[in-house]
């Protein structure tokens, strides 16, 4: 019974010891939490990037898409770059050469004056 | 360890901090400068909380520690104790004061006319009692958390509960007598 109006007392007397933190104290703490607040590293933000959202799924999904798309592309070879224009004067003229040849050494009999 | 909301821990524990530390210091100014070193300390060991438990109880670990570092470095500074009580009313208090008068300043207590007098009173207790009585008697804690706290066995906390209980009875009507 002297343990429970003990008790009563205690917390009667507790009670008139309540009083709310001042606004002051309580925006000076959030001020500090704010400040203490670390700077995301670069690592932190490229982590964060990667393990993004659904929609950053389907985003790579389409990069990934969209890369596999060019490397095909660039591995056919186009008919624009057929070699076939470029090459043409020089098979003619390996065609020519013979002939030129023949017609060069027809004339030659063997003397100095071939040279000439 | 990822940072915990504390914004939202402030809002939820800065009145309660508050009171806690008001009751240890008793003045305005000491209790804002535990409660915001306290803060600061909760916000650079984080990592040391257990997050299956509840964050009030490691807090108050921590501001009750910050509180008797303090008062060991000020006894040392100044060779005086702070326990010592004030005034020269000891705490010879006769236990043959009467049922009358306990009930009396119980009713007084309990339309919450005396908090001058409780602060004077908690000022003679010893920080350890005064934590006690703060932490059962006006945060609510369990007996379990508040052993947490104290770190000290469970039947240790019971039976410095019921002291510092009625070491402050004494005190108060010690202190209503001298008035």
């Amino acid at each position: 019974m002297k343990e429970d109006n003990e008790a009563r007392l205690a917390k009667a007397a507790m009670k008139s010891l309540l009083v709310p933190a001042p606004e002051s104290l309580k925006a000076n703490l959030k001020r500090m939490a704010r400040n203490r607040k670390p700077a995301p590293s670069v690592w932190d933000a490229l982590r964060e990037a990667l393990s993004g959202g659904a929609w950053m799924h389907g985003a790579g999904a389409a990069f990934a898409a969209a890369a596999v798309a060019v490397v095909i592309v660039r591995a056919v070879p186009s008919r624009e770059a057929a070699p076939s224009v470029a090459e043409r004067p020089v098979l003619r003229l390996e065609a020519a050469a013979p002939q030129a040849l023949a017609d060069m050494w027809a004339d030659d009999s063997g003397e100095d004056n071939d040279e000439i | 360890m990822a940072q915990p909301d504390w914004e939202a821990l402030i809002d939820a524990n800065a009145n309660k901090a508050y009171c806690f530390a008001m009751g240890l210091c008793g003045k305005e100014d000491e209790a804002r400068d535990l409660v915001q070193e306290a803060f600061a300390k909760a916000m650079d060991r984080i990592d040391s909380h257990d997050p299956s438990q509840p964050f009030e109880a490691w807090f108050l670990t921590i501001l009750k520690h910050l509180y008797l570092d303090g008062m060991k470095k000020y006894e040392k500074r100044f060779g005086q104790s702070l326990d010592e009580p004030v005034g020269t009313d000891g705490l010879t208090v006769a236990d043959s004061f009467g049922d009358d008068r306990e009930l009396s300043l119980l009713d007084r207590l309990e339309r919450q006319e005396d908090a001058k007098l409780v602060r004077r009173a908690m000022r003679a207790l010893t920080p350890d009692a005064r934590a006690v009585l703060l932490m059962i008697d006006l945060q609510g804690l369990g007996y379990e958390e508040a052993a947490a706290v104290m770190g000290c066995p469970l039947n240790t906390l019971r039976s410095r509960i019921v002291r510092a209980r009625t070491a402050l009875k004494e005190r108060l009507l010690a202190l209503e007598v001298s008035l």
